[in-house]
């Protein structure tokens, strides 16, 4: 990978290092608040170029509502694999596999929120990309329905995720 | 260990938890012992890393915060670099299971 | 201040030459000349002060409570030395502007320049002993960072290598010495032991001191049998040689001998070793320097030969000849700068510096003829120059010293001799180098050189005229001052003239040019002016030199093979064992009983979580030969137990440190596994002799042994009461006096300061070294390919085929991502805990 030569600043990282500086000092003080400012552009500079591509976050308000979303989901399907795990789920039997997205979404930073989310949620793990990025390959703990997987992803996840970055 | 006292709205949740957090990382390390293939052996253990793992920080939060008299919130952060980095694991560890399935699959 | 001044300029010079580009020979030769001009100027407006017999003393405390000062000191000798020192860096500067050539990387050649003349000046100037020697070494790092600056040529690395070798060894006997003589003094400062020479003299430790002092000395002026360095050292470019091995880094060993002169001088012991040491070399350096066909070589056996003339004025333990010796330590730096610098011109102009092929030049080069020949005449000590002055003085004290101690017709035959042979390889030198029919097969075509390559010749020609002619109006006042500021009250009173009648040592210098002169005539007669050194050609010192070298590393490498195994799990055991077996010592002392310290009752979720780590810890063992992955992933485990037990004790810092060190040994261990060789398809047969089972049985004995040992060890020393007052100590003071809450921290930090300093300076100079390796970095051919795991990849398509892609394809695009954005969030967090420090 060749760097690019220019370097640029990302505000969005610059306050988010920020903000993290400040939280792990535990600290509002305004001596800190610019220690951390400036040990933030240093550092996001110093990164640049091992991310060419900045993300260009829009529409906040969709993230903090798929945050919501994730948090229940996080929730149901912790249960419903725990489930699984103790052999409560009798009414049925329980095969795994592996799922295959058509995927609309090329945006790296949401394909990686994305990702995020899939691991985060028990029950479905991310196995592969293909090269051109229209293909995804999930492993879903419980296939009962495909369809209804593919749909899920697309409608929960992939839709605000493309309002977010790539609109 | 020394007797800390802890005020009740801060214990009962902690404690209730931290024992639901426990319990969730135990099934999950269970679920290892007790599917089938890998594959689907990589998923219990997650649940000890998202809701066990979160379970455990809120009791911390809420005790950090009962016992310094104010909110503390950093341990958040914890949570940002778990969400980061288990994708990358989860990821390696699946392409290492297909690799070598199918070095198996030649054989 | 102005003294701190003088000695700082030349390291910030150095500092910004090096951080100029590459081509600026203008921009660095500008630099350098004020530099240098400057250190002159202040040099000689503290000439007032010196020359009233006052003692300009600059004085920086650094480490009050350790006797540690920055001190520098200058009298009228370090004054006449320091004034030596930065004119010729100025004329030498000016020379080395027109002398290097486009190519060559500047910045690295002022730099390094700069930073010797600082050092030097550091050694003249300074007040302290071990500063001396600070500064000494410090020289001889620059002057092999010069002598190595053609680094590509191998006759430079290694004189350099030879010079560095032989002086450091000389400084580090120095070091010795001074470290001697403080104990002594009872104090470094070179005050109070100039006061202390006759306490040094009769002092029972003089002798050892004396020789380590003179060691180091020895080394740095190339006296015989420590001459071998400075010939190979001739493969620096020539403003180098002219600067440091003709007027400044060799005439330090002298300096200091001067400098201690009346502290260590007087006794017989100084006489003989000296003055043999100065004699032989004296002799030596003359008679090779006869025979050389290098010009360079010429005037390296020459200088050699000087300052052998030099160190046996110095042991001849008179004032007088103290005086010669200083006087001649001038005089020689002149002229014999000056010809190098015209060996410099013939070499810039010519392309060679072989006598044998040179001849005539002075029809091309009529100035640089010239000057060569004013300066070469001073070296043979014609009348009406410097170098006649001195040696005369020299004869004188020769005769002086001889009836004195019993060698009447001794010394003054070897200095007549000597003075032969310098006349004899003067005549050869400008004979065979101007004189003759012009030559034609040169690889340039020769021309007069540019203005600047010859004015600081021609200046210091002028100089040597000068004093020559002048000198009690020129140069006797500054001898004067120096000597007074030596010698003290004590100076005797002698006479600078030119002309001091028809005594003895104007015979002998009779005798020496005309007996010179014959000597060449008579090899140009029997036509062997080109003959390899008579008798001595034979000893190659640099093969002797390689040859010690080499049998050392191999003798150390037989030695290590004796002693010891090429093989890990060899060393492991015999590492192990003599743990064992240093382990067993207290148990024969007192016997294993339990202390009286109340055991804490045991905890079943701790010893749990102990079961689980012996567990893996076992595993591991069992596994590692043949399942190295599983092995390494319960190794990990133990880690992972041993940090929980940390965080168990209300240790955090400990476990964070723990799980860091985890991580990386790990990561590192998987980093090799990958360049292992797969799994070796394991012979049954072969791990069931009787052999194989006996060494297994043999190797779970002794580790078994060991762990129970340790933990016997450990129980037995943890159940008995502490007996320390360390505790006490460091709880007690941490608060108050440290200003910290965390015992641990503030101990490292501050109590333990030193320790923790000298660890980042061992990690610091790690990081450059890892740094500097990976500059160049090339991984071996066999590890570039693709991994196995990677190849189903590659023909997929999911590494990045065009170099323009900023992420990866296919699958290892997000963990790209999220790794990139990872990293600044972990540096964060880097400074966040390095940053507070206790808190």
């Amino acid at each position: 990978m060749r760097a690019p030569t220019t370097r640029r600043l990302p505000p969005m990282l610059v306050l988010g290092l920020t903000g993290m500086w400040l939280l792990l000092n535990q600290t509002l003080a305004p001596g800190q608040i610019l220690l951390g400012f400036v040990l933030a552009v240093g550092l996001s500079w110093a990164a640049s170029t091992l991310r060419p591509l900045q993300p260009r976050p829009r529409n906040l308000h969709v993230a903090v509502g798929l945050v919501f979303v994730v948090l229940r989901d996080i929730v149901r399907s912790n249960i419903a694999v725990a489930r699984i795990v103790l052999g409560l789920v009798r009414d049925r039997d329980v095969r795994s596999g592996f799922l295959e997205i058509p995927l609309d979404m090329r945006d790296p930073h949401g394909l990686a929120a994305l990702a995020a989310i899939v691991t985060a949620t028990p029950g479905t793990v991310w196995v592969d990309l293909s090269p051109d990025g229209s293909r995804l390959t999930l492993h879903v703990l419980d296939l009962q329905d495909e369809a209804a997987w593919i749909r899920l992803i697309k409608e929960r996840y992939e839709r605000p995720l493309m309002r977010i970055f790539e609109s | 260990m020394t007797e800390i006292e802890l005020p009740l709205w801060a214990s009962v949740p902690a404690t209730l938890l931290l024992i639901f957090g426990g319990l969730l990382t135990v099934i999950g390390s269970l679920g290892l012992l007790r599917l089938p293939d890998f594959y689907s052996r990589m998923h219990p253990p997650t649940m000890g890393t998202t809701l066990g793992a979160g379970c455990v920080l809120i009791a911390s939060m809420i005790v950090s915060s009962a016992l310094m008299h104010r909110p503390v919130v950093h341990e958040l952060l914890i949570t940002l670099f778990v969400v980061m980095t288990a994708p990358v694991t989860a990821m390696l560890l699946i392409r290492a299971a297909i690799h070598r399935g199918r070095l198996r699959n030649r054989k | 201040m102005l003294l701190t001044l003088i000695v700082l300029l030349p390291f910030l010079g150095s500092v910004c030459a090096a951080l100029l580009p590459a081509n600026a020979r203008n921009a660095e030769s500008w630099l350098s000349g004020v530099v240098t001009v400057a250190c002159m100027a202040l040099v000689a407006s503290l000439y007032p002060q010196v020359a009233d017999g006052e003692v300009v003393r600059a004085i920086i405390p650094w480490l009050p409570q350790y006797g540690l000062t920055f001190y520098l000191r200058m009298d009228g000798y370090a004054w006449l030395f320091a004034m030596l020192v930065s004119l010729m860096g100025a004329l030498v500067v000016l020379y080395a502007r027109y002398y290097m050539s486009p190519e060559d990387p500047v910045p690295r050649f002022f730099s390094f320049l700069l930073a010797f003349m600082g050092a030097m000046l550091g050694i003249v100037l300074s007040g302290n002993l071990i500063q001396l020697v600070v500064f000494w070494e410090l020289t001889s790092l620059t002057s092999f960072m010069l002598i190595a600056y053609w680094y590509h040529r191998p006759d430079a690395r290694r004189g350099a290598r030879m010079a560095m070798t032989v002086t450091v060894a000389g400084g580090l006997c120095l070091l010795l010495g001074a470290l001697m003589l403080g104990e002594i003094v009872g104090s470094y400062d070179l005050d109070e032991v100039l006061a202390a020479g006759n306490g040094i003299r009769e002092h029972p430790w003089y002798t050892p001191v004396l020789v380590l002092v003179l060691l180091g000395a020895l080394t740095k002026s190339a006296q015989f049998p420590f001459h071998f360095w400075l010939p190979h050292a001739m493969a620096a470019p020539t403003p180098v040689s002219a600067y440091l091995h003709s007027a400044a880094m060799v005439k330090a060993g002298v300096f200091l001998l001067a400098r201690l002169w009346p502290v260590l001088a007087g006794t017989d012991e100084w006489f003989w070793i000296v003055c043999s040491a100065g004699a032989s070399t004296l002799l030596l350096g003359a008679f090779c320097a006869t025979f050389q066909r290098d010009m360079k070589g010429v005037l390296a056996y020459s200088t050699i030969s000087h300052l052998g003339l030099i160190t046996l004025l110095l042991g001849m333990n008179t004032p007088l000849a103290l005086v010669a010796a200083v006087f001649h330590m001038m005089n020689h730096a002149t002229f014999k700068a000056s010809l190098f610098m015209a060996t410099g011109i013939v070499d810039h102009e010519t392309g060679t510096r072989d006598l044998k092929k040179l001849c005539g030049l002075r029809y091309r080069m009529p100035v640089t003829a010239t000057v060569a020949i004013v300066a070469a005449s001073a070296m043979a000590g014609v009348p009406l120059l410097n170098g006649f002055l001195s040696k005369e003085m020299f004869f004188e004290e020769s005769i002086i010293a001889g009836s004195e101690s019993g060698l009447r017709f001794t010394l003054p035959a070897v200095a007549t001799l000597a003075g032969v042979f310098s006349v004899a390889y003067s005549v050869r030198f400008i004979h065979q180098v101007f004189f003759g029919p012009p030559a034609e097969d040169l690889p340039r075509r020769p021309q007069e050189p540019t203005r600047g390559m010859i004015v600081p010749s021609a200046l210091l020609v002028a100089a040597c005229l000068l004093v020559g002619i002048l000198p009690s109006r020129t140069v006797g006042p500054l001898l004067e001052t120096s000597m007074r500021s030596i010698l003290g009250p004590d100076l005797p009173a002698y006479r600078l003239a030119v002309w001091h009648g028809f005594t003895v040592p104007f015979y002998m210098s009779l005798v020496a040019l005309t007996g010179g002169v014959a000597l060449y005539v008579l090899l140009c007669f029997r036509k062997k002016t080109m003959v390899p050194t008579p008798l001595l050609s034979r000893l190659d010192a640099k093969r002797a030199f390689d040859v010690i070298n080499v049998a050392i590393v191999r003798g150390a490498g037989r030695l290590a093979r004796f002693l010891f195994s090429r093989r890990l799990q060899t060393q492991l055991l015999l590492i192990v064992l003599l743990a064992l077996g240093v382990a067993v010592l207290p148990f024969l002392v007192t016997e294993w009983t339990r202390g009286d310290m109340p055991l804490t009752p045991p905890d079943p979720l701790f010893a749990l979580l102990w079961i689980v780590g012996a567990a893996c810890a076992i595993g591991a063992a069992l596994q590692a030969k043949f399942h190295r992955l599983a092995a390494l992933i319960m190794l990990g485990g133990a880690g992972l137990v041993t940090c929980l037990t940390f965080a168990w004790f209300s240790a955090p810092d400990l476990a964070l440190t723990q799980i860091a060190v985890e991580v990386v040994t790990i990561v590192l261990f998987l980093l090799g596994l990958r360049w292992l060789p797969r799994r070796l398809a394991f012979d049954t047969v072969d791990r069931q002799t009787l052999r194989a089972r006996a060494r297994r049985t043999r190797d779970a004995i002794i580790a078994v042994t060991s762990g129970i040992g340790i933990a016997a060890l450990s129980f037995a020393a943890l159940t008995r009461p502490r007996q320390s007052r360390l505790a006490a100590f460091f709880f007690d003071r941490s608060v108050e006096e440290a200003g910290g809450r965390n015992v641990v921290n503030v101990i490292l930090v501050d109590f333990r300061g030193f320790d923790t300093l000298g660890e980042i300076t061992v990690v610091g100079i790690v990081a450059l070294i890892v740094y500097a390796l990976l500059r160049r970095f090339r991984p071996a051919p066999e590890s570039i390919g693709v991994p196995r795991a990677q190849r189903d990849d590659v023909l997929q398509g999911a590494l990045p085929e065009r170099l323009d892609d900023p992420l990866p394809r296919g699958y290892m695009k997000i963990p790209a991502v999220l790794l990139a954005l990872a990293l600044p969030l972990v540096r964060v967090c880097l400074f966040c805990l390095l940053l507070p420090g206790p808190r």
